[in-house]
């Protein structure tokens, strides 16, 4: 029932339809719609209403709308409605009044706590296969769609100098003397509008509603330029350095949520407190509710969530709702003061609350009622201040707990989180705190004056359970009650965390919000301790759920990595090449020609064409290294296993480097630009992890070595030209003929004018040449190098041709030299240099390292009736069991070689350079390959290299 | 002999200036841009010699008119020429993209780069833009320049343009 008149729109809940108010809680559209049943209880499918009106809610769990996008478990308390508003209810079947699977709730004497643990261990495969899936179904709340979310959040940063937590009178004050004193502040509450209780509370400060002082006090921040206020923003999570984690519900069209991380210099914790129930007899029929959602339902929805309503608790808080109620025309019918010994003892109710039996004064009354608000007291919300291990301490002035100071550090808390419950205490509290934080920024801060507010002591008899028969339940959502308790204590469960585990108090979505502290009382009462020894659980990010969508915002599709693309990119695909990714780059896989059906028909004229004519290939991926300085040389010295000092300008190496460990890190080509200037060439897969490791030995282990290195990956835009007519082809091209370039030699040349750099080096054992222009002349230079080659029957060639021209001449990349592989297993021990010192040179010459029985670099070749090889097959001796005892190495490499007519292969093998001729059985178990195979030498074409020297 | 006449092109290669929503991205052409980075001991040398031609070195996290600050020990200058000084100097003119943020900037780089923002004009961070290494430069309050290598330009283009979709859907 509404309490008063306002404008609706239609929504619907389980597919009836009822009148919301934009902006208003589904929770508060609902009661005002006389829903009482709203959701079924996550083991024993109790009928459950709506009990709180905050993100604390552990009923009231809907999924909103269907399809990719429906979204579970969300607390009818926090979502708005909006026009064709769709929720459902969860944990049903067939519907939520005739729910078959409440037949659990009759069995409910036999699965209390530890039912699982002790009935389903035998046998023990069932576990797995036959009773989870069975219990998961039974038990559960809402399920995801399973198809891709196609939800949009954004992953957001903030800055700022105070992080306030919580918009209520506190948190509103915290700010003002912030902000007034000239820091930054940023102002996050979880509701859709400042106040905090204030919103549901009637009081008055100064004079007139408190309401018209927090709404002068929102409109004084919102004008101060260095204020931010995020409102529906739960600050979830308290982390290292001041960093906080903080969700946003946004809805609006194309923007779901946001998932925020707020850095901030010092933290003001104004979470306010929330309320605790009292465990009576079948206290969770649909219509008993927390007495501070009553009055907020009542005070500030204008909602009625019943016509005969009865109150119930051990705080001024009775009288207070009582008044509230009654100022609003609903029928109060009983005030239940739990301080002076009456009790709830009984309810009456299947799907809605009926009737409820009192004790007082040893007479039992029945009283028929439709609403019973139910208080047993506030506790602090310290959630936040125990994300770092911090435990919270009790207070017995306020049978609660308080945040202990420091847990969390530069954060302080204030007002109701900090066991301040009255309005002008939580305001006197705020400013002083405020003001502490702001002098320990270093500045003076701004004197506010204090309005005048409700000043009323919080006073309380703590009152936990009441005896009767039924079950006195504590934690709604995971439907723990008072004998679940008892029962663990009696297991031996003692320490909170084991009863925690063994009963599942506190755990789900709601974290025990509202029955931490009982439970614990009831823990304490029954092991015979106090509640400071029995303690609390610890609290754990984040304080409301946050869907993981959120959290991986931006993740998906292209935000998943970024992709780099060569100046020849467009052309590739404009030639309908295939890309393939390597190292975040994207690389042709090869160039299909009209009537080419199959890759490997590409692949093998490619391969042909760069033999027998000439190819040209985009090699930019390549990591390029400008090293300058005086010791340059001595750095290559360093880090290669070879010697670079005594290169001459104009000259290329090849040069193999280690890692520390002695094993193999990469290799590649450097040239010599000048005396203290080197240019070193990378492969692509570790251009990164090259750089890293130069910067490293310059700032770590030689920091006497005067030299600089940049990356000059991106500078320039680098094309291999490779075959018999590649000389040909550069003197068609270049300004000025290339004939005295030679063999691992290079030249400064121009193309059209333009400066760039031509290295005769080659990764495909054929004369070959690389190309180097600026990269903005880079997609040109490729069309300009296309129409060259085409004119000699040459043209572009991809990947795929690029690896079997390098495996036909035994060429490693980091298919090889993978991480576990040293230089003696490649057969380069001998280019480790004894003359000098280099990174790795100790440890790779270890015994282990440089034993003969290591497997080694082989090639080898099909010689049975099987031609398919495989990289990843495994090698075993001729007749043996193909099993891993008997495994003498893997293959790493594999190509259908056209020179050849042959597949071939690269792999390691144990004494390998040994057994060149033998024959061995290779067996790819995943392919269901079995094939024999001759260990040859690695270089299979050309092996004296003639054809490298032109 | 053939002439070739080779042809240059800028990183974002006509898919800018766009608008979305309050935010405009357009591109910004880098020009000459060459990287300085003092041998041991000799940066006064070096800041001598840029003087000379109206350069002035600028501090850690921060540019001048015609220099910005690039991470240890490196400056990058711009300008077609540098003088003779003691340092590593790389033309690296090329080897970047670079996209100036009208509109909404600091809403647009907090979507995509952990770093505190608030701060004076010409203040530069090497940090990351979403998965990329990147140059931010506060020219104004509302203009930020981000620079990412060149062959990160499409995804630089592709993080903006959904960060500043969602600034845009917020309305």
């Amino acid at each position: 029932m509404r309490l008063r008149d306002v404008d609706t729109v239609p929504f619907t809940f389980d597919g009836v339809t009822y009148q919301g108010v934009v902006g208003e809680t589904l929770a508060a559209a609902l009661i005002a719609n006389g829903v009482r049943l709203v959701a079924r209880s996550f083991k024993y499918h109790r009928p459950r209403g709506i009990m709180g009106a905050g993100s604390e809610e552990p009923n009231a769990l809907v999924t909103i709308g269907s399809g990719a996008d429906a979204e579970p478990n969300v607390r009818a308390t926090v979502q708005l409605v909006y026009e064709g508003l769709a929720a459902f209810s969860q944990n049903a079947w067939p519907s939520l009044k005739s729910d078959v699977m409440a037949v659990n709730d009759l069995a409910s004497p036999f699965l209390g706590a530890g039912f699982y643990y002790k009935t389903f261990m035998w046998p023990k495969p069932f576990w797995e296969k036959i009773y989870e899936p069975i219990i998961r179904r039974a038990a559960g709340l809402g399920g995801l769609s399973g198809q891709p979310d196609t939800d949009v959040h954004e992953k957001p940063y903030a800055f700022c100098d105070v992080l306030v937590i919580g918009g209520g009178p506190a948190g509103l004050m915290a700010a003002l003397v912030a902000a007034k004193s000239g820091v930054d502040v940023i102002l996050a509450e979880e509701d859709t509008a400042l106040g905090g209780r204030l919103l549901a509370e009637l009081e008055d400060i100064d004079g007139l509603p408190a309401m018209d002082w927090v709404a002068e006090v929102a409109a004084d921040l919102r004008d101060m330029p260095n204020v931010r206020i995020m409102t529906r923003t739960t600050v979830t999570g308290a982390y290292d350095q001041g960093t906080f984690g903080a969700h946003e519900r946004v809805e609006r069209d194309g923007m779901t949520s946001a998932f925020w991380r707020i850095v901030a210099k010092r933290s003001i914790l104004c979470a306010g407190a929330l309320e605790r129930g009292i465990a009576f007899p079948n206290n969770d029929r649909p219509g008993i509710m927390m007495a501070g959602a009553v009055r907020a339902y009542v005070n500030r929805w204008g909602v009625a969530p019943g016509a005969r309503v009865a109150v119930y608790g051990n705080t001024a808080d009775v009288a207070r709702t009582a008044r509230d109620l009654t100022v609003q025309g609903i029928d109060v019918v009983a005030q239940i003061d739990a301080a002076k010994g009456a009790a709830v003892v009984a309810t009456k109710g299947r799907h809605a609350l009926s009737a409820i039996t009192v004790l007082r004064g040893g007479v039992e009354e029945e009283i028929a009622v439709d609403c019973l608000a139910v208080t047993g007291g506030w506790n602090p919300s310290v959630h936040l201040t125990c994300h770092m291990n911090g435990r919270p301490v009790w207070d017995d002035k306020i049978a609660s707990f308080v945040p202990t100071a420091g847990a969390i550090p530069g954060m302080v808390t204030a007002g109701a989180c900090h066991g301040v419950f009255d309005t002008m205490g939580c305001l006197a509290d705020a400013a002083q705190i405020a003001e502490g934080v702001v002098r320990d920024l270093k500045l003076k801060p701004a004197q506010i004056d204090l309005p005048d507010a409700d000043a009323t002591p919080y006073q309380i008899t703590p009152v936990w359970s009441v005896a009767g028969k039924g079950r006195k339940w504590i934690d709604f959502q995971n439907d723990v009650h008072v004998k679940d308790i008892n029962l663990a204590a009696q297991e031996g469960f003692k320490s909170v965390e084991h009863m925690k585990r063994y009963t599942t108090q506190g755990m789900a979505p709601d974290q025990g919000k509202s029955s931490n502290v009982v439970a614990l009382a009831v823990l304490a009462d029954v092991t015979g301790r106090g509640i400071p020894e029995t303690g609390t659980t610890t609290f754990r990010p984040p304080y409301v759920p946050v869907p993981i969508a959120a959290m991986g915002a931006g993740g998906g599709g292209k935000g998943f990595a970024p992709e780099r693309f060569t100046t020849s990119h467009d052309a590739s695909v404009a030639a309908a090449a295939p890309m393939i990714e390597a190292g975040l780059w994207y690389r042709p896989s090869y160039f299909p020609k009209t009537g080419e059906r199959t890759w490997r028909q590409s692949c093998d004229r490619e391969v042909y064409m760069v033999r027998n004519a000439v190819g040209v290939c985009d090699v930019s991926t390549l990591g390029k290294i400008d090293i300058q300085g005086q010791d340059a040389a001595a750095l290559l010295d360093f880090v290669y296993t070879n010697t670079f000092s005594s290169l001459k300008v104009g000259r290329v190496r090849y040069g193999l480097m280690l890692r520390e460990d002695g094993h193999v890190l990469d290799d590649g080509t450097t040239a010599r630009l000048g005396d203290d200037h080197f240019v070193m060439t990378t492969t692509t897969a570790a251009a990164g992890l090259v750089m890293r490791h130069l910067e490293f030995v310059l700032q770590v282990l030689r920091s006497d070595l005067n030299a600089r290195v940049i990356s000059v990956t991106e500078q320039w835009a680098q094309f291999a030209i490779a075959g018999p007519q590649s000389r040909a082809l550069l003197n068609g091209l270049l300004d000025a003929p290339v004939d005295d370039v030679p063999f691992m030699g290079w030249r400064d040349v121009t193309v059209g004018g333009i400066a760039g750099r031509l290295f005769r080096i080659s990764f495909s054992g054929e004369m070959a040449f690389e190309l180097a222009v600026p990269s903005r002349f880079g997609a040109s230079l490729w069309d300009a190098l296309n129409d060259a080659a085409a004119a000699l029957g040459g043209g572009a060639y991809g990947m795929e041709a690029l690896n079997v021209l390098r495996i036909e001449k035994g060429f490693i990349t980091h298919a090889e030299i993978h991480g576990r592989v040293t230089a003696f297993d490649i057969g380069m021990d001998r280019m480790i240099s004894r003359k000098k010192d280099c990174v790795g040179q100790t440890m790779a010459a270890r015994s282990g390292l440089m034993d003969e029985n290591r497997a080694q670099l082989v090639g080898l070749r099909p010689v049975g009736a099987v031609k398919q090889l495989s990289a990843g097959a495994h090698l075993f001796e001729s007749g043996a069991a193909p099993i891993r005892e008997n495994g003498q190495g893997y293959i790493t490499s594999v190509g259908f070689s056209p020179t050849l007519g042959s597949t071939i292969a690269l792999g390691f093998l144990d004494r390998g350079r040994a057994r060149h001729g033998e024959v061995i059985r290779m067996v790819d178990h995943l392919r269901d390959l079995d094939a024999q195979v001759v260990v040859c030498d690695p270089v299979f074409f050309d092996p004296e290299g003639d054809r490298v020297r032109g | 002999m053939c002439v070739v006449k080779l042809t240059s092109k800028l990183p974002f290669d006509g898919a800018l200036p766009c608008d979305i929503g309050p935010v405009s991205l357009v591109e910004v052409g880098i020009g000459p841009m060459w990287s300085v980075a003092p041998f041991a001991g000799r940066q006064a040398d070096c800041v001598t010699a840029l003087s000379k031609i109206g350069v002035i070195w600028p501090d850690v996290g921060r540019c001048t008119l015609l220099s910005t600050w690039f991470g240890l020990d490196q400056i990058m200058v711009f300008g077609s020429t540098v003088p003779d000084m003691p340092a590593a100097v790389t033309d690296q003119s090329d080897a970047w993209a670079c996209i100036a943020i009208k509109g909404a900037a600091i809403d647009v780089l907090a979507r995509l780069a952990p770093v505190d923002l608030r701060a004076t004009d010409d203040t530069v961070w090497r940090t990351q833009v979403g998965h990329m290494p990147a140059h931010i430069t506060r020219v104004s309050a509302d203009v930020y320049e981000v620079m990412v290598m060149r062959s990160m330009a499409q995804t630089l283009l592709h993080d903006l343009t959904r960060a500043a979709t969602g600034i845009a859907a917020r309305g």
